[in-house]
Order: C-alpha cells, then structure tokens, then sequence
C-alpha cells in the first residue's frame, strides 16, 4: 500500500499507509493526522484540506483543475505546489509521497 | 449541559421500542441520541414518517454522496422557483452556480482582511452592553452581532438592517406555512412581503450596478447581468440573499449564546482563555461540536439503500442528526466532556459535503473577535440569573438549539 508523509506546520511528520482509490485528504483524516481540517468530506468546496506538494512530486500528482484553482484562489498562503489534497488520488505511483500542510486551514 | 439543564440529570427512560416522546428532550436530547446510536442507528421515526441517523460515520458517508441523497425534497422536484432556501434546496450544479456566485466573500481569506470591521463591530457592542449592571447576552449581543455581520456582507445601509431582517423573517415564515398547506389567516400577503424586500434591494441594485462593491448584492447582480433574468430571476436573487441571511443569522445568535452561557457556568474555562487565547478557536470548535446550534437536517433519498443493514425505500427522508454525531464515542473521546485540548475536532455542525456551509469562516471570526475582545475586558463572567432554552414545539427531532435568556455580568479586569 502507498505510504504517504504528511508534514505538520511545526515540523510534526506522519507517515501512513493509504489505500489505492483513496485520496490524500481521506488517508489524513481516517488516521487522525491533524493539519488537514477537510470540512466539507471531499467535495472541492471548503479548501480546508489545503496542502503543498513537495517539488519532487509535482510532475506525478499534476496541478489543479478547473474547480480546485477556483476554491485555491480564495485560501490563503498559495503557492504554485499547493493543491487540495481531497483532489489528489493516490496511486501505486505516487508511494512516498510528501505533503506539508500550512499553518491553518480555517 | 449547563446549570439549567442539571435537573435532567436522570433523563426519562428510554425506550424505542415506542413512539419517542420528543417533548421530554428540549433541552438535553443528548441522552437520548446514545441509546439511539447504540440501538437502532437508523431509526424509523413512525411519528414522522423519516429516518434518523445517529452515527457519525453513516451521516459523514450519506452527505457526502449527493446524488443519492438529494437536497430537494420531492415535491420540489422539477420547481426549483418553489425552493424554501434556494442553496439547501438544490443539487449540483445548480447549487455549486449558486454557490460559486457568493463564496468569495466568505472565505478565510476574506475574513482576515475584514479583522478591522469585526473587532471594531464586537468593541462597539461590548461598550453598548456594559451600560446596565446586567447584560443579558441573547439581546444585547448574540442577535445584534451576526443581525450587523449577514447585512453588512449583503450590503445593505445600516438604516436599513432592521427592516430587512424583519421582512426576512416574515416572509420565512409565510413560505414555511405556504410550503406545509397552512393558511396564515391574518398575515400578510406574500406579495406584499416581497414587494416590500424588493423596494429595499432594487434602489441598491442599481447603486451597485454603476459603483460595484465587495457585498452579496452586487455579486449577485453581476451574475444576473452575465447571465441573464431569464436564469437568475430577480425573485431568486431576493431569495439567495434571504438564504444567506437566515444561514447566519440565528445559527451564530445561538452559538454566541450557548458559550458565554457555558463560561458564565465555567470559570474554569474563562482563565484557561484568558491565560491562553489561542484556546479562543478551539473553544468555539468545541461548542460547535458539544451543542450544536443547528441539530438535525434532512436529506431525501434518491433510490432504494440499505445504511446500516437497515432498508431504506425510495423516496424516503432522512435526517442527519448532527446533535447525535458529534457525540459519537465511536468517534470522539470522551463526547460528552466540553474539552479544549482536542487537537482534531472534526464534527459535523456546519454539514459535510457540497453543502457545508458556506458561512462557516463568518461564524468563526465574527465570534471569535467577540471572544477575543471579552478576554481583555472581562477578567470573569457571572451568571446573573439562569439561562433560559430557548423552547420549541417538540414533535420531531429538533432543529435548532439555543437559548432565548442569558442574563450574565461582565466583571471587568
């Protein structure tokens, strides 16, 4: 099963095993990782899953779509790796990927 | 629950193999959500002819699944000119078109810019309270706080604010009564109501068409502009507006009420804060989480399901019990202890899925500006008499919980 490491604000590393299918923000929330709020359960319309993705992994995981640019223009502290991580899916592929969440999400 | 409630210390028996007796949890349905979550999770409630679900896992899973739990009752579909609330009542992608036209305004982004305006707004509201010896928080703050907030963020002229409000309720009510067959003998017309609504909006519609500014009404007019009345009536536009105002209006009133009620009861929790105000975020999550101000929603099932092993007809409706979730022990520690040390407070007060509230970010900086501002006036909060629930005709599970008196004094540092 791909490991994701999810990068607290202070530094605070998790690293969990999440299944295929699922995505980043669900593999967060189902292990109690903090820093990702996900408010709205997946649905693109919160970005309190807001996320960055850590350069090497930018050209696997892709850049936003249509919706998600439009909720990531209003959050704050964007940045051209951020996405939301209820937008990414994670795959075989993307196994050791790293994600560091801002300070605050709300 | 706070000291008024204590008498319900050994609530009524419970058992649901009979009609629940909703009268008996006005005031602490809390009780009873355990049994039903242990018991029967998805609970057919005969009375009323829906379900009810008391999980937080089941709730989390139905909202976030649209399409097969609709947001539009059944004898709206296909009028979508008759939805009560035009956000609520609707799926994507009319509701995320609705949607999209106002969230820029509400987001936290926005909020923190707006920081000046709601620590200006709690100062002067504070000052106006602390006038009297007793302060009694439900009129003096709860209300006029998110009353001055929802039309601010409207745009409509301070004169102005009372009158919308009040026309805002009656025609909610007018719609409930329409909505549910009941004649309003005595009340006014709808039409009356809306033409009422209109002459105050149509004077700032065409203000806003000529000098835009960052407000509901001119958001809402651009999008009629660019895409025309024949999509965006102006009707629907009042009603957005309508919607957006009642989504944060009594919700916050509510909220403001239950904590300063709470911190009235516990002084324990008010030095925590004043030793630390970054508790003053994590309390009102709590409250949230603890006492939810809206306590149930409904959701309208699409298709035939089973949740739970429990079938579920086509057609049928059910209501999220978010009071319920938010107290599942299969998903929070200890539910029922108020706690400020919970470093992951993912409850369900604002909803889950498409339709969490869009407000949600008005909630938590008009109120924690509020807060913010009480911690370096207030060394202490002292009940000056005992809050009142506000009481509702209990013949279902309930929607809303608050307080209709809070009589307290602000003892000054």
């Amino acid at each position: 099963m791909p490991k994701i490491t999810y990068v607290e604000f202070d530094g605070a590393s998790h690293v969990v095993e999440v299944p295929v299918g699922q995505s980043v923000m669900q593999g967060a929330i189902r292990n109690d990782v903090p820093g990702i709020e996900a408010d709205c359960g997946g649905a693109c319309s919160c970005a309190t899953c807001h996320c960055y993705v850590d350069a090497q992994w930018l050209p696997l995981t892709g850049g936003p779509g249509e919706i998600e640019a439009a909720m990531l223009d209003l959050a704050d502290n964007v940045h051209p790796d951020s996405r939301l991580a209820c937008q990414i899916k994670v795959s075989e592929a993307l196994d050791g990927l790293v994600v560091r969440m801002p300070k605050s999400q709300r | 629950m706070t000291t008024t409630d204590t008498a319900l210390a050994s609530p009524p028996a419970i058992d649901l193999s009979k009609p629940i007796q909703w009268q008996d949890w006005w005031r602490n349905p809390y009780p009873l959500y355990r049994v039903m979550r242990d018991e029967a999770p998805v609970y057919f409630d005969e009375q009323n002819g829906c379900y009810l679900l008391t999980r937080y896992e089941d709730i989390w899973n139905t909202l976030s699944d649209y399409e097969r739990f609709s947001n539009i009752p059944f004898d709206l579909i296909g009028h979508p000119e008759r939805s009560l609330t035009p956000f609520r009542n609707a799926d994507p992608p009319r509701h995320t078109w609705m949607r999209q036209i106002v969230q820029p305004l509400f987001t936290p982004k926005a909020m923190r810019a707006l920081a000046p305006y709601f620590n200006g707004l709690a100062d002067e509201l504070l000052d106006a309270a602390e006038e009297g010896d007793v302060v009694e928080v439900s009129s003096q703050l709860a209300i006029p706080l998110p009353g001055r907030v929802t039309c601010d963020l409207l745009g409509l002229p301070k004169e102005r604010h009372q009158l919308f409000l009040d026309l805002t309720a009656e025609r909610l009510k007018l719609l409930h009564a329409q909505y549910r067959g009941i004649g309003a003998d005595g009340a006014r017309r709808f039409e009356e109501v809306r033409a009422d609504l209109w002459a105050i909006l149509e004077p700032i519609a065409a203000q806003r068409r000529i000098k835009p500014e960052n407000d509901a009404i001119t958001l809402c007019f651009q999008e009629q502009d660019r895409v025309g009345r024949d999509q965006l009536s102006d009707d629907l536009v009042v009603d957005m507006l309508l919607a957006l105002l009642t989504g944060g209006f009594h919700t916050t009133q509510h909220l403001v009420e239950m904590l300063l009620s709470l911190f009235a009861d516990r002084d324990d929790l008010w030095q925590r804060l004043r030793a630390d105000p970054t508790l003053v975020a994590p309390a009102i999550e709590e409250m949230l989480r603890w006492d939810p101000p809206v306590q149930a929603l409904p959701r309208f099932a699409n298709q035939a399901q089973e949740i739970a092993g429990v079938k579920i007809p086509e057609h049928s409706v059910l209501y999220m019990v978010f009071g319920s979730a938010n107290h599942d022990e299969r998903t929070f520690a200890d539910p029922e202890t108020f706690s400020l040390d919970r470093k992951i407070n993912r409850h369900t007060a604002f909803a889950v899925g498409v339709h969490h509230c869009p407000g949600a970010p008005v909630t938590r900086f008009e109120v924690r500006a509020l807060l913010e501002k009480m911690l370096g006036r207030y060394k202490r909060i002292e009940r000056a008499g005992p809050s009142a629930r506000m009481k509702i005709s209990m013949t279902s599970v309930q929607a809303m919980h608050g307080f209709e008196k809070v009589p307290v004094r602000f003892i000054r540092a």
